[in-house]
């Protein structure tokens, strides 16, 4: 069995046990998907960094991702996370999915 | 030799790269000063002058319709000078930015120069005695990913009235963009470029091309937590997940149809495939479980 913290629409949400090694970066309101379309908004100023299809993140107050049109908020209490898209298939390749 | 990035220098990459993508967006005003001094750089590179001719154009069909004139033979392309080639730009400013001082502002006088006339001019086509210039569109709309997109209409409007469209970077017929349930299905299937064809999917939504395609529903599953349903979707040589949105902020649960792996045999493993990059198929089969805290 596999255990998630959470799905926001396309976007997968994993809370990590342990905290990320790599340098993040201060930033406020990230958008961390859909950001043309239909983005999910991480509140507040949190500490992050984009990998490929990753989105490393530090929550330090508890807040939300919020999203404008569709979905509902989903809270993020402290601790690091790390936020990635659902995969679709495509000419034999597996990509991301996008809002 | 810079071996590791300091952490002042990776915020100076994310600088680097908000500044480049915000410009596609943003062009600066033409220094004809600027452009003329660019443009004898480059053709500097051949040995030849600046030509006296520079003419302006609105779009880049315009531009490349001049050069066939011009040339005798068809141009098909720009000379790749323009903003949408910024990317390798941006890879030397970054080295040459304050606090990263691996390039001096003298090694970097040409790409300093080129900057900023990517900035003021969309493209250009040299020919030898003539140099064409690409004026920014009207409008430019873009992904998240910066590649030219639009769901509703052109992706670029150019002045004189030409329309690009494209799905996701990928340049598609208009008919893809404005009315992509008008396809057929052998229409659909003719369609040789595979790009083309995801962008006419998912612009005309899964949903019709399954249906479209004659596939059929192989397997379902319905989560016994959140009563969302999951159902697989096939026609022998591609599979899809149909599945039901958890209640969206409008009080709807929406279905949505998704391609998953070819290699899939259940619905609940297709949903735990999707989720789960790092396992593979047969992974998913043989534990298929998934459990979210939270699903919104």
């Amino acid at each position: 069995m596999t255990k998630i913290y959470a799905r926001q629409g396309d976007l997968v949400i994993r809370k990590l046990d342990a905290p990320h090694t790599i340098h993040l970066i201060k930033s406020q309101d990230v958008v961390v998907a859909g950001h043309d379309t239909s983005p999910h908004v991480v509140r507040g100023v949190v500490l992050s960094r984009q990998e490929g299809r990753e989105f490393k993140l530090r929550i330090v107050e508890p807040t939300v991702i919020s999203h404008q049109d569709r979905h509902p908020d989903v809270a993020l209490v402290p601790g690091d996370y790390t936020l990635t898209p659902l995969r679709e298939r495509g000419n034999a390749e597996d990509r991301a999915v996008e809002d | 030799m810079l071996e590791k990035l300091s952490p002042r220098q990776e915020e100076i990459v994310e600088e680097v790269f908000r500044e480049y993508d915000r410009a596609p967006n943003n062009p600066m005003s033409v220094d004809m000063d600027h452009v003329k001094k660019t443009l004898a750089r480059i053709y500097s590179f051949w040995d030849m002058k600046l030509p006296d001719k520079i003419e302006w154009f609105d779009s880049p069909a315009a531009a490349l319709k001049r050069a066939t004139e011009i040339t005798g033979t068809e141009q098909k392309e720009p000379d790749f000078c323009g903003i949408a080639d910024s990317g390798w730009i941006a890879f030397y400013d970054f080295f040459g930015r304050p606090g990263v001082e691996v390039l001096t502002a003298e090694e970097n006088k040409d790409i300093y120069l080129l900057r900023d006339f990517q900035r003021m001019v969309w493209d250009i086509v040299l020919c030898d005695d003539t140099a064409l210039l690409i004026r920014y569109p009207e409008e430019l709309h873009r992904d998240s990913n910066g590649a030219a997109h639009s769901a509703t209409g052109p992706c670029c409007k150019w002045k004189d009235g030409v329309e690009d469209y494209a799905w996701h970077g990928v340049l598609v017929d208009k008919r893809v963009i404005l009315d992509p349930k008008s396809y057929t299905k052998d229409e659909y299937l003719a369609i040789t470029n595979t790009e083309e064809r995801r962008a006419l999917g998912e612009a005309a939504g899964w949903d019709h091309i399954v249906t479209m395609l004659g596939a059929s529903k192989t397997d379902g599953w319905t989560d016994p937590v959140t009563k969302l349903s999951y159902e697989l979707w096939g026609n022998g040589e591609s599979q899809w997940i149909r599945k039901q949105s958890p209640r969206l902020k409008t009080d709807t649960q929406p279905y949505y149809f998704e391609p998953v792996h070819e290699d899939l045999k259940t619905a609940q493993a297709a949903r735990k495939w999707q989720a789960c990059p790092e396992l593979s198929v047969a992974e998913c089969e043989k534990d298929p479980v998934l459990v979210y805290e939270v699903e919104a």
